[in-house]
């Protein structure tokens, strides 16, 4: 006979796994320090790809003053000038993305906690099935 | 409110049976507009430039995340230009790559900001999306919506600057930087862009931080408030920066995106507050303040079941008289051809005259309704009374049958004695 019950937590069960799941679930795989640190990680490479293209835009769009500057030996005073720029941008960018990792990472493990607690629930539900049987035998 | 509410669910129950095909076909509808206007921004490339390329792109962005569909979008746009000028769709490409590893990576879910703000910026109505926004996204939607119009403007101002870089593969250096020159000075000085990232940040920020109390439609207040505080900002904006914003788009704007997020809202989540109630209680480790208010359903609604008890008789009859009269009305209007039309306020006296006497035939139905009842009852007493006392007499009859009988034996077995008696005499 089916249990309605039962079927109502593995419904809820299967609908997280089609729709928060996929990503929480992945995410739950590393611990927090790793997911976060990975993260930062890509954001500084993303951030660097960035930057160097908006330099080069940059270089394009000033090319006079910036042909002039390394003709009068500046060059080192425009390229501390871009490292300071940089600089800034990751400490920004890594307080930013340090503060939406750990948010992004604690909100999935909290949809994980009430996955895994429909989890038990099922189980507790598959235990009572098997009492049962062996009971018939 | 009852038939708003009842209607409502309705809607809600059909989207989640075929919520799936809604899915899709609102993905198909909103990609294909995105396609057509990309169409008839760029549309130099003539393969892409096509109805039925443009319907099948739609089709598959329509079953593949949203996030993936901005980027078909952007590799519409690069082969677009790369048709224009190669230098130009290079600094595009560069322009998209930036855009979206420095903002566009941390909204993964919010792709539909981006793509509806180009689509609704061809009819003006791009000042709906922060209302929208809003309410149904994180702040940081402010971010997409922003690059959205920055990426309209971007491209108006790339087109324009074929002139000058020469179309093709033309390559001229100094050209180049002539162009680029004049699409950063365009862009950066574009007024219309700094006053929507203010206006759209303002906005959200403004409906989020209400959306943070509790007080009684708390929902429909942020939505109101976001408007107000929208055309507010458009306007000091407008004025500050003198700008030559489109009013009317800014108020038909604010007012579209007003009602479209009031109605989403209602979609989404209708509560009660007649029937919101306080809870206080504590465990372990918190103590709980706890504001329950009931969803509105039309459950809520459902007319409660007659009992069988009640008369039904009367409201039937009632029923009845009502369909009989008004289906002679005009019948009898009818047959009546010399009767002069009276004027609008006779006609009110006449119509109330005859909602009088129905209504006083409807009283005289179920007055003899009640009558006829209390007859039945009353009937039912005297048969019941009547069978009391036949019961009565046939418990008499039947006793003065059993002394009869009893008597008749007693007879019986005094002749047998007796009988017995003289067959004994004459037997001695």
């Amino acid at each position: 006979m089916l249990n309605k019950e039962k079927i109502r937590w593995m419904s809820r069960a299967s609908i997280y796994e089609k729709h928060e799941g996929r990503i929480d679930l992945k995410r739950n795989k590393y611990f927090f320090g790793d997911y976060v640190r990975i993260n930062l990680l890509k954001n500084l490479i993303g951030l660097t790809v960035a930057y160097l293209l908006i330099v080069g835009i940059y270089a394009v769009y000033h090319f006079e003053e910036i042909f002039m500057m390394m003709a009068n030996m500046q060059a080192m005073v425009l390229v501390r000038e871009m490292l300071l720029i940089y600089v800034l941008l990751v400490i920004i960018y890594t307080a930013a993305g340090l503060a939406y990792y750990v948010w992004q990472y604690q909100s999935s493990h909290k949809r994980v906690k009430k996955y895994y607690r429909i989890l038990r629930h099922i189980e507790k539900f598959d235990e009572a099935d098997d009492k049962v049987q062996e009971e018939k035998k | 409110m009852t038939q708003l509410i009842i209607m409502r669910d309705k809607i809600v129950r059909i989207m989640r049976e075929y919520e799936t095909w809604f899915l899709i076909a609102a993905k198909f509808i909103g990609m294909l507009f995105v396609f057509l206007y990309v169409n008839s921004a760029l549309g130099y490339f003539d393969i892409l430039n096509n109805t039925m390329t443009n319907v099948l792109l739609a089709l598959i962005c329509s079953i593949i995340p949203g996030s993936l569909s901005v980027f078909i979008v952007a590799a519409v746009i690069v082969v677009h230009m790369f048709n224009l000028s190669i230098v130009l769709a290079l600094l595009t490409l560069v322009v998209i790559i930036i855009l979206y590893l420095m903002f566009l990576r941390f909204a993964p879910n919010q792709t539909f900001v981006l793509l509806a703000v180009p689509v609704l910026m061809q009819w003006n109505l791009h000042y709906l999306i922060p209302v929208v926004a809003g309410v149904f996204f994180t702040p940081y939607a402010v971010v997409p919506a922003i690059a959205g119009v920055f990426m309209v403007k971007f491209l108006g101002y790339t087109t324009a600057a074929v002139s000058i870089t020469g179309e093709g593969a033309a390559f001229d250096p100094e050209a180049i930087m002539n162009a680029l020159n004049t699409i950063i000075s365009q862009v950066t000085a574009d007024k219309e862009i700094w006053i929507y990232a203010i206006v759209a940040a303002v906005t959200i920020a403004v409906i989020f931080i209400i959306r943070q109390f509790s007080f009684d439609y708390v929902w429909y207040v942020s939505i109101g408030v976001g408007a107000v505080v929208e055309v507010m900002a458009a306007l000091i904006c407008g004025s500050v920066l003198s700008a030559e914003l489109s009013f009317p788009a800014v108020i038909g704007g604010a007012l579209l995106g007003l009602i479209i997020a009031a109605i989403l809202q209602f979609m989404d989540c209708a509560v009660d507050y007649s029937q919101k109630e306080y809870l206080q209680f504590e465990d372990d480790k918190y103590y709980y303040y706890v504001k329950a208010i009931p969803k509105l359903e039309s459950d809520s609604f459902s007319q409660p079941v007659q009992s069988k008890s009640e008369p039904v008789q009367p409201l039937k009859a009632l029923k009845e008289a009502l369909a009989q009269k008004t289906a002679k009305q005009p019948k009898e209007a009818n047959q009546n051809p010399q009767s002069v039309q009276p004027v609008e306020s006779d006609q009110v006296t006449n119509k109330t005259i005859v909602f009088e006497k129905q209504a006083q035939e409807v009283k005289d139905i179920i007055q003899k309704q009640r009558e006829q009842a209390q007859e039945s009852k009353q009937e039912k007493e005297t048969i019941t009374s009547d069978t009391d006392s036949q019961e009565q007499t046939f418990s008499e009859d039947s006793q003065k049958e059993k002394n009869l009988q009893e008597a008749s034996e007693n007879e019986n077995t005094e002749q047998v004695v007796k009988d017995s008696e003289e067959t004994n005499e004459t037997e001695n």
